[in-house]
């Protein structure tokens, strides 16, 4: 691809504009409903809460690990 | 929902690209649910192909799954759907209080577990954690995004190592003093995290991908306890290769082997950020990074399917917070990540 005939270029970066690309880019993470729920990151640390507190588990299991990147 | 779960169940998030070849009771444990949902095995049948790290792994093991500490599954589905998911929890507790599931302790409760190496990642917790975000920016002239892809964004998390970020603090910064980042934070950087994730998750790149990195901090300001500084740089990424994507999910060619073929990946982006250091204690107080530029292609998974042609991508990073979910490892291969 030669990079000089983008039809859709990038908006430009610099000092003025920063602060805006950066509201726009930045993790959204804590406006997503599933952070409402207690997650617990890892299987084994999440089984031995259950066991703890005699409750069954709700496992969330994905390619790429669902509290980050999927 | 989200009060049943909270309340009735322990919920936990996993990696299953780990889980599924762990080599541990985490793994062995995982497996042991996953087999009798995603896969409809007896629970018998589950425990006696967990210690196979190669059985089914074809196939994705993505999904919900309700289950009892012992390994006894109690429903499971893969969906998206808030309404199924709630009948499954439903049916999940009553199956609970109704079934005899059996006081059986296949895989150890207790004692001491010790996770298989290849997969035991340290959080660095004296050093540097940002979480990145990427989006996709608006376009000119190209359609815009539509449907699932609309509001499209994720996330992830980059670790530097309290070794890795004191080299990044200048010994005896003066205005204007300009240096480059230390190369494997570079290479990282630019690997791991300056991709395509937008849609979904990314292979990072290959070392050969690099075509052009050079990020670079000035100092702008020097107090007796701070310093400021100005990171920027440019990156070129780019990479051939064959990925074949099946039909989509609503085509009536689901299923039939017809493949679509992506060949090549690529983003350009510019790259300007700035950072504070506090000198007393060695550490950053603020590293806020922008990078937008130009991506094309796309690869097996990340879902560029039908929008290959070149269009802007954002990327931000900053520190992360400090809650139980920003300690998560970033989506990366622990053995190249910090050998970038």
């Amino acid at each position: 691809m030669v990079t000089s005939e983008i039809p859709d270029p990038p908006p430009v970066l610099n000092a003025s504009t920063f602060d805006a690309l950066f509201e726009q880019c930045r993790a959204r993470t804590d406006e997503e409903k599933w952070t409402e729920i207690n997650w617990i990151g890892e299987m084994w640390k999440g089984r031995q809460e259950a066991i703890d507190r005699k409750k069954p588990m709700f496992i969330w299991a994905m390619n790429g690990h669902p509290l980050g990147c999927v | 929902m989200i009060e049943l779960v909270n309340r009735e169940f322990v919920p936990i998030a996993v990696e299953i690209n780990h889980l599924v070849r762990q080599k541990d009771d985490e793994g062995r444990f995982f497996r042991l649910v996953s087999r009798q949902g995603r896969f409809g095995l007896s629970f018998d049948d589950a425990l006696a192909s967990v210690e196979d790290t190669t059985w089914q792994n074809h196939e994705s093991h993505q999904g919900l799954y309700a289950a009892t500490v012992n390994g006894h599954l109690l429903g499971s589905r893969n969906t998206r759907d808030a309404d199924i998911l709630l009948e499954v929890l439903r049916g999940a507790l009553e199956k609970l209080s109704s079934d005899d599931l059996g006081a059986d302790d296949p895989i150890p409760q207790h004692g001491d577990f010790v996770r298989d190496d290849r997969y035991r990642w340290m959080y660095p917790d004296d050093g540097l954690v940002l979480q990145m975000g990427c989006v996709d920016l608006p376009r000119r002239t190209a359609g815009e995004p539509e449907g699932r892809w609309k509001d499209a964004r994720n996330h992830d998390y980059v670790w530097v190592t309290r070794d890795e970020m004191l080299q990044m603090i200048p010994d005896a910064p003066s205005v204007g003093d300009s240096y480059s980042l230390p190369d494997p934070i570079t290479r990282r950087l630019a690997r791991f995290h300056l991709l395509d994730c937008v849609r979904g998750e990314n292979h990072s790149w290959p070392k050969d991908a690099i075509r052009e990195l050079d990020l670079r901090f000035t100092v702008t300001t020097v107090s007796d306890d701070a310093v400021d500084l100005e990171l920027s740089g440019r990156v070129h990424m780019q990479e051939s290769g064959e990925w074949c994507l099946g039909a989509p999910r609503e085509s009536a060619s689901r299923g039939s082997g017809i493949c679509c073929l992506l060949n090549e990946q690529g983003f350009t982006p510019e790259v300007l950020g700035a950072a504070r250091v506090d000198l007393t204690q060695k550490r950053f107080t603020r590293f806020d990074l922008v990078a937008v530029g130009t991506r094309w292609g796309g690869t097996r998974y990340n879902g560029r399917r039908n929008d290959v042609e070149p269009a802007p991508l954002g990327i931000a990073m900053t520190i992360a917070g400090t809650a139980h979910r920003d300690r998560t490892p970033p989506h990366a291969s622990l053995s190249a990540y910090f050998n970038a």
